[in-house]
């Protein structure tokens, strides 16, 4: 691969025809951080608090039903309303790719989506996660991490994926008032499960010298922390739900102590100050710049890579573009070698950005036959990011057949795979795979081969 | 390329001269039992609940801990009671019945070497063997293939390839599929195109053999039921492969746990129906395991759920299980007497009841099976799990 190709697939999404690069494809990539919509098209549309309307007023007319067969309507109606909504962002998300001219941010904004993964295995997440990562990653990537993690750990989506919303400090207004009630069914307690995924998942990794006592320090200050319509309350029609609050009553409001550091009593401000000195750390800049090697250069990344991000990291204490940069500047990064197995989300973009082909619900949904539908992961480490785990015969088989697929509805007269002078150096092609696609029995075919060649499936 | 199929036979010719010290001393007619013998494990990602699943419900402090949990509100029925100390969760309806008729046993307070509660680190030491995260790459039952396998290579009924089916023996992935399957042609050019790209290769070589041995319905999405159902495909008859796995996850109930817990043991429960069902009178030959990560908190928390834990559960199901009953030693949850004062104390090593059941039911030497799956470990294996 030339400098231009890997430019363009490597850190980009894939060549488009017609793309040119230039004689810095360095510069050139970064200017796409500047020239990057950070909002949609679409912003309200869109929102949190779109997302989430209606499922509240739902869920109280599910409450008060008086049959069965009303409940299950109620069910049924929220179920398809949230489903269809997840579909356009889903689409919005998957059309923006195969058309951004700045596709070095959109695959930033894939990165961090999947760092701080949700996964849709919620109802309200099903309707949140688009807005979550149009909203809380896209326009902090290229900010300082601080900010990025900040915005993540406030939005409606996260909160409500790690059950924080009704996590209560044990010593809280909320929890003691329970407490001093004589029958009383449950007390208000806290959940540990957002803390611990931002110290294993966010910032330090798992090795980064945490223990229980920290992710409990961290869980209590995070109470408190929850959303509005979901948080501990009576149900009030007037309530908009689906924004960030700090509930004093929630909160545990006492001094903590998060990694030998003593963090007074202050309120919402508490959890704010650990997570900015969470992100100052050297082991969150080791992890993060790791997983940012891995993801775009090597499932093995140079261990001087890593270093060179790590100490721009700590340079710009964790402004993203300097580390971004020092990615780019490094040898390793500029490897002819195609050594990254594209998952199948970057597979189906690369391929349909190449053919100059929009998706539609047909073709988003190939991605659930591949395994990786749009934000569900299942988990909140997200997808993973190594070739084990991609790269498997049976994954390689459905590859072909979506192969097919996309090839049976690239229009026949738009494309003509056979001109090759042109796309040979556009996509890079070996000898094998030229050979393999001049003799294609039919245009389709050729697209079938092309798609599934090695310099398309590795980038 | 030799196809699979051939060396299969190629094997199977060359078994009979290879020396006895590679297999129990077994007889002939036994050996052929092996061939016949067949595996699944069921992975069940997230940390499930031993202690919400088969109930302790005799231990004086169960009902402390678990006040707010209570199962009666998510289903109408009542536990059902397994012996003097234990009631399983009435959402495993088919699990009832394999328990009563001696083809279910559960081993609570079990656990794998792994310490530190996080689902990445524990499901990689689970599914690797290590005594400690990522000192394995590759997972204890792909080394073990070799063993069992005779050359038939294990299938994951998954999308892609979990850990532990990874490694140097061949395993692949397969599940259901809505998409229409590439034409003979295109399959055959492909072979040639990849021809000097070593990786893809050897995927696509294997992706061929494995489609060529069976025939699995491929029609619609992959439920779990129809992933359970794949599996026992897979594994029917006299040529099905002697290993497979499915993976399930949403077992990480922090939250609501009543009923999320029971709708994913409906889902289990119809997995393990389907794999009976599945299988007929194989039923007798095939064993079935389910593990998961770690256990959870004994005590329910502050959001109607509970948190990630140390002791657990592990189910073992099959015609040639020796069912009916709960196997443990039983540490108590009494705060003394539980792990870190949150946890349930494990006091089984799970690896040993995997080297245990794995060995008696292929008949291989358990030092043997113990070096290949969890190497540097030392094992006491569990026996007299099998018929």
């Amino acid at each position: 691969m030339d400098r231009a190709l890997v430019a363009m697939n490597r850190f980009g999404l894939g060549s488009r025809p017609g793309d040119e690069v230039g004689g810095d494809p360095a510069g050139w990539l970064l200017d796409n951080l500047k020239g990057f919509s950070t909002r949609q098209a679409l912003a309200d549309k869109f929102s949190s608090v779109s997302a989430l309307s209606g499922i509240k007023e739902q869920n109280e007319a599910l409450r008060t039903a008086k049959s069965a067969a009303a409940r299950s309507w109620i069910r049924h109606d929220i179920v398809s309303k949230v489903r269809a909504f997840y579909q356009e962002c889903a689409l919005l998300r998957i059309n923006h790719s195969i058309e951004s001219e700045a596709s070095f941010a959109e695959h930033l904004v894939h990165f961090w989506s999947n760092h701080f993964a949700v996964s849709i295995d919620k109802i309200e997440m099903i309707a949140l996660a688009g807005p979550y990562e149009f909203e809380a990653i896209r326009p902090n990537i290229g900010g300082k991490f601080a900010d990025l993690l900040m915005a993540v750990t406030q939005h409606p989506g996260m909160l409500l994926y790690l059950d924080q919303v009704r996590s209560s400090g044990p010593s809280s207004p909320l929890a003691a008032a329970a407490r001093s009630k004589p029958k009383v069914r449950r007390i208000p307690g806290m959940n540990e499960n957002l803390a611990r995924e931002i110290l294993e998942l966010h910032t330090l990794g798992v090795n980064g010298g945490y223990g229980q006592p920290d992710v409990i320090a961290l869980a209590k200050a995070l109470t408190g922390w929850t959303v509005t319509g979901y948080a501990i309350e009576k149900y009030d029609p007037a309530t908009i739900p689906g924004r960030f609050v700090f509930r004093t009553d929630m909160h545990e409001g006492a001094a903590q102590i998060l990694l030998g550091t003593r963090y007074p009593a202050s309120g919402r401000a508490q959890a704010e100050r650990m997570l900015r000195d969470l992100s100052l750390r050297p082991e969150t800049a080791e992890f993060v710049c790791s997983k940012l090697a891995r993801h775009f250069v090597s499932d093995v990344p140079d261990r001087s890579l890593v270093a060179a991000m790590v100490a721009a990291w700590r340079r710009g204490d964790g402004n993203l573009p300097t580390v971004y940069r020092a990615m780019l500047e490094h040898g390793a990064a500029w490897s002819s070698e195609r050594t990254k197995f594209r998952t199948p989300w970057e597979w189906l973009v690369a391929a349909l950005r190449g053919l100059g082909l929009p998706a539609d619900r047909a073709l988003l949904n190939m991605l659930v036959e591949l395994g990786q539908p749009v934000w569900r992961p299942m988990s909140p480490a997200g997808f993973p990011d190594v070739a084990a785990h991609w790269a498997t015969p049976g994954a390689l088989q459905r590859r072909v057949e979506a192969a097919q697929q996309i090839a049976n509805r690239t229009p026949k007269n738009g494309f003509d795979v056979k001109d090759l002078s042109v796309n040979v150096e556009h996509w890079g092609l070996s000898d094998a795979s030229y050979k393999a696609i001049r003799h294609a029995e039919s245009d389709s075919q050729a697209i079938s081969l092309l798609l599934v060649s090695p310099e398309i499936l590795y980038r | 390329m030799v196809r699979l199929y051939d060396r299969r036979l190629f094997i199977g010719g060359m078994l009979s001269t290879m020396p006895d010290f590679c297999f129990s001393k077994s007889s002939a007619a036994s050996r052929q039992a092996t061939g016949a013998r067949r595996i699944m494990f069921i992975v069940l990602r997230g940390g499930w609940d031993g202690l919400g699943v088969v109930m302790p419900v005799a231990d004086p402090e169960y009902s402390r801990l678990r006040a707010g949990l209570s199962v009666r509100e998510a289903t109408s029925e009542a536990p059902v009671q397994l012996d003097s100390m234990f009631a399983l969760n009435p959402a495993l309806i088919a699990g009832g019945s394999m328990y009563r008729s001696g083809e279910l046993l559960a081993v609570h307070a079990v656990a794998t070497p792994y310490r530190a509660r996080s689902h990445f680190d524990g499901q990689q030491v689970l599914e690797s063997g290590g005594a400690s995260p990522y000192v394995l790459k590759d997972g204890f039952l792909n080394r073990v293939l070799p063993l069992i396998g005779d050359g038939r290579p294990a299938v994951a009924v998954a999308p892609n390839l979990p850990l532990l089916l990874r490694g140097n023996a061949t395993a692949t992935s397969r599940a259901p599929s809505t998409l229409p399957r590439a034409s003979d042609d295109l399959k055959a050019r492909i072979s040639q195109m990849y021809e000097h790209d070593a990786r893809l290769h050897s995927l696509w070589s294997t992706a061929l053999d494995v489609e060529s041995m069976t025939d699995p319905d491929r029609a619609g999405r992959a439920s779990p039921q129809q992933l359970a159902k794949m599996a026992a495909a897979f594994m029917a008859g006299p040529a099905g492969v002697p290993v497979t796995m499915v993976e399930h996850s949403g077992w990480d109930t922090h939250s609501q746990q009543t009923s999320r817990l029971a709708v994913q043991l409906r889902q289990l429960d119809a997995m393990l129906s389907e794999v009976r069902l599945g299988m007929g009178n194989q039923w007798k030959e095939t064993l079935v395991i389910v593990i998961s990560e770690f256990g959870r908190t004994a005590m329910a928390n502050g959001t109607g759920g509970t948190d990630h834990g140390t002791g657990g559960l592990m189910l073992l199901a099959g015609g040639a299980v020796k069912g009916g009953r709960v196997v443990a030693d039983w540490p108590g949850l009494r705060s003394g007497q539980l792990f870190e004062e949150r946890d349930l104390r494990p006091t089984t090593d799970m690896r040993n009841v995997l080297v245990g059941a794995i060995s008696e039911h292929f008949h291989i030497d358990p030092v043997q099976a113990g070096q290949a799956m969890f190497p540097g470990a030392r094992l006491q294996p569990v026996g007299q799990l099998i018929r």
